[in-house]
């Protein structure tokens, strides 16, 4: 499987949302991190075809989506950022529907409805209205849902909000286990969600995908630019103005700080292993603090 | 369950819309044992009524009219000219009531023959009229005309059909005033639009379209899903209304007196170029509300597939009901200047009685071709751009 976006730019008004983004995947996992802003649902649309480009073409193993028809979608399993229910639907109902909606046979959709739904520990609530649902049950029904007629491209705008740490590595292991040979591309805010799964991860910003690497690859580039360091707790909040924080624990009287900056900020600043987080604020928080200086 | 059985499910088979129909049942049910009754009154009255109807069945009896007429006379000392309220005067007394209705009927028998003053210039009636005015035009040198032929037309036609007959059918004019009457717009339409319009905007609003458009059904097979839903819903509300209508209105009274009656003996229906009988026209009638009202339930729901706001598809759907309404609101010279939107406006087309009551043709390539043949094509050419209209929308829609 692969899926190629060529030069696919998107305006809202005067407004570039997506700037020519080119990009190729594979099977495999691809984690899609970026701020508020980023253009980051509106790439996951376009590539759930529900939002047309301006711009741009998709490819699907070499044939433009366009000319796929309705069997583009029949590839797709797609989690939207916000949870829609129907009030009066139960969540069987619902898992039911997005079957029908996908053309899957009932009694092949009563079979993944079941198994599907112990996967994500909805077993004795399938007759429950969904509407009546936590957050986290809604998030995992949706997660159901995408993943009913095993699709060959998993897209997914935010699939862990919601859902409490137990949840979200339970998670993480179906979508580990699920991308062996599928294309799952995941939109997150939430860094810990791909560092451990994701193949590839895209950094993106203000409508363009500005870095792609493995976690490995981006850890590497901020190697000594994680510090440690104890400061007073009265110097913090002038400190964090001048600084990227990445975190503060307090220890006795002080504040230990976890700064990201290429150059050493104090003298008792010691070097620290850095993770992908910490490259998420070194491209996000540090580069730009540095341009605008 | 195919998506055809969810799409009816959240547009019909739920609890809500469930009750709602319901309670339409019993409004409707309501409606024909209400019309029904206030029309004679009790069974009693009814059954004076059916005989003193029986002797006079069939051509004008010149005696009776002579009586009836005195009669009438004597109603508008009491009641003033109003015809209107005479008819609500009479309307608890059988043997009144039946002296105006053969009054009024000795009326329109003169009218087959010499036209009523009240007719306009462009739509003559009356055998003697027509007559004459064909003789004009052959004068004229106008026989191969538009006019001449419709006029031609016009005249075979009534003499064709004859005289009309008087027969008791005052339970099947109720029917088809319940049928066939601007009223219908207000207690069948007004529902079905509200039915209707969450059809495609729904999607929207819930957020549902995430879902849909996404998936391989989404684009095509759900609009076939959701028009049949439309029709289903549309055919079942429209079904309950005349059914509804038909039973209670003729439970009042027990009989189907008139059912084999030429539709002609129907006061509203005295002038229609049909040879049908009531029991006949009864199931024109149907067919035609059932045909018209699932073509504006398809308008409205081509509404819905064009916006997200279930109250804005309702107030666009309500427009478009009652636009011609409005045309003719704003005086006769706008009217004739917007004849084309007042004939087929939704106000117009789904009203039976506007559509069959009298001689009415069109000029297509010089030939006469009656008004209910022309709003067939027109209603087919609605159905089919309107579904297409939802089928290119759904291919195109974008979740923003």
């Amino acid at each position: 499987m692969q899926l190629f976006m060529e030069n696919i730019t998107k305006k809202f008004g005067d407004k570039d949302v997506l700037k020519g983004i080119t990009l190729s995947m594979e099977n495999g996992v691809y984690g899609l991190l970026g701020p508020n802003g980023a253009g980051k649902t509106t790439m996951i649309r376009i590539l759930a075809d529900i939002l047309r480009p301006t711009q741009g073409r998709i490819l699907i193993n070499g044939q433009d989506k366009d000319t796929c028809g309705d069997e583009y979608r029949a590839k797709i399993g797609y989690l939207p950022q916000d949870m829609s229910f129907y009030s009066d639907f139960s969540g069987r109902d619902y898992l039911q529907y997005a079957a029908m909606l996908k053309g899957m046979p009932t009694a092949k959709a009563n079979e993944r409805i079941e198994a599907l739904a112990h996967n994500v520990g909805l077993s004795g609530d399938l007759r429950r209205r969904c509407v009546t649902y936590s957050g986290g049950m809604q998030r995992r029904l949706g997660i159901a849902q995408a993943l009913l007629d095993d699709p060959e491209i998993l897209i997914l705008d935010e699939p862990t909000a919601g859902l409490d740490p137990h949840e979200r590595i339970k998670f993480r292991n179906i979508i580990s286990a699920y991308s062996k040979d599928r294309l799952v591309l995941l939109s997150t805010h939430i860094v810990s969600d791909v560092d451990s799964i994701a193949r590839q991860i895209m950094m993106m910003e203000y409508g363009s995908i500005n870095r792609l690497g493995s976690a490995g690859d981006y850890i590497k580039q901020i190697e000594n630019c994680v510090w440690d360091m104890k400061i007073p707790v009265d110097r913090l909040v002038a400190f964090q103005n001048s600084a990227v924080i990445s975190n503060v624990i307090p220890s006795g009287g002080m504040m230990e700080v976890r700064v990201i900056d290429e150059k050493k900020p104090s003298g008792d600043a010691v070097p620290a292993a850095p993770n992908l987080e910490d490259a998420y604020l070194y491209i996000f928080n540090y580069l730009p603090l540095q341009a605008a200086v | 369950m195919s998506l055809f059985r969810f799409e009816l499910r959240k547009l019909m088979l739920n609890k809500r819309t469930l009750a709602i129909l319901a309670i339409m049942l019993i409004a409707y049910a309501a409606v024909g044992f209400g019309t029904s009754y206030f029309l004679v009154g009790s069974g009693e009255s009814y059954k004076t009524y059916s005989e003193l109807a029986k002797p006079v069945t069939g051509l004008l009896d010149g005696q009776r009219a002579q009586k009836a007429l005195a009669s009438y006379e004597a109603l508008k000392q009491r009641f003033g000219d109003n015809p209107e309220m005479i008819y609500y005067g009479t309307s608890s007394d059988p043997v009144l009531k039946f002296d105006v209705d053969y009054a009024n009927f000795a009326g329109y028998v003169e009218e087959y023959h010499n036209g009523a003053p009240s007719d306009s210039l462009s739509a003559p009636y009356g055998v003697n009229v027509l007559r004459e005015n064909l003789a004009r035009m052959e004068r004229d040198g106008k026989p191969g005309t538009f006019a001449y032929k419709s006029a031609r037309n016009q005249l075979d036609t009534e003499i064709a059909l004859g005289e009309p007959r008087f027969a008791n059918t005052v339970e099947w004019g109720n029917l088809f005033t319940n049928w066939g009457d601007t009223i219908m717009l207000f207690i069948l339409f007004i529902p079905l639009a509200f039915l209707i319009s969450p059809v495609f905007s729904r999607e929207a609003a819930t957020g549902m379209d995430n879902l849909i458009l996404s998936s391989r059904n989404g684009r095509r097979k759900i609009v076939t899903a959701k028009l049949s839903a439309v029709a289903v819903t549309a055919l079942t509300v429209l079904g309950i209304y005349l059914l509804a209508t038909f039973a209670c209105g003729f439970l009042s009274v027990g009989t189907l007196e008139g059912w084999n009656a030429a539709l002609r003996s129907v006061p509203h229906y005295v002038r229609a170029p049909l040879g049908l009988t009531t029991l006949q026209f009864t199931f024109v009638s149907a067919l035609w509300v059932l045909l018209s009202g699932t073509v504006y339930a398809l308008v409205v729901a081509f509404i819905s597939s064009r916006m997200k706001s279930q109250i804005a598809v309702l107030g666009v759907s309500l427009i478009v009901l009652f636009l011609n309404i409005g045309i003719a609101a704003l005086g006769t010279g706008v009217q004739t200047a917007l004849q084309w939107f007042a004939d087929f406006g939704v106000a117009s087309f789904a009203v039976v009685g506007e559509v069959f009551a009298g001689y009415k043709v069109y000029n297509v390539f010089g030939f006469p071709v009656p008004y209910y043949a022309v709003l067939l094509v027109f209603m087919a050419a609605v159905a089919v751009l309107t579904s297409l209209g939802m089928y290119v929308g759904q291919k195109r829609r974008a979740v923003a």
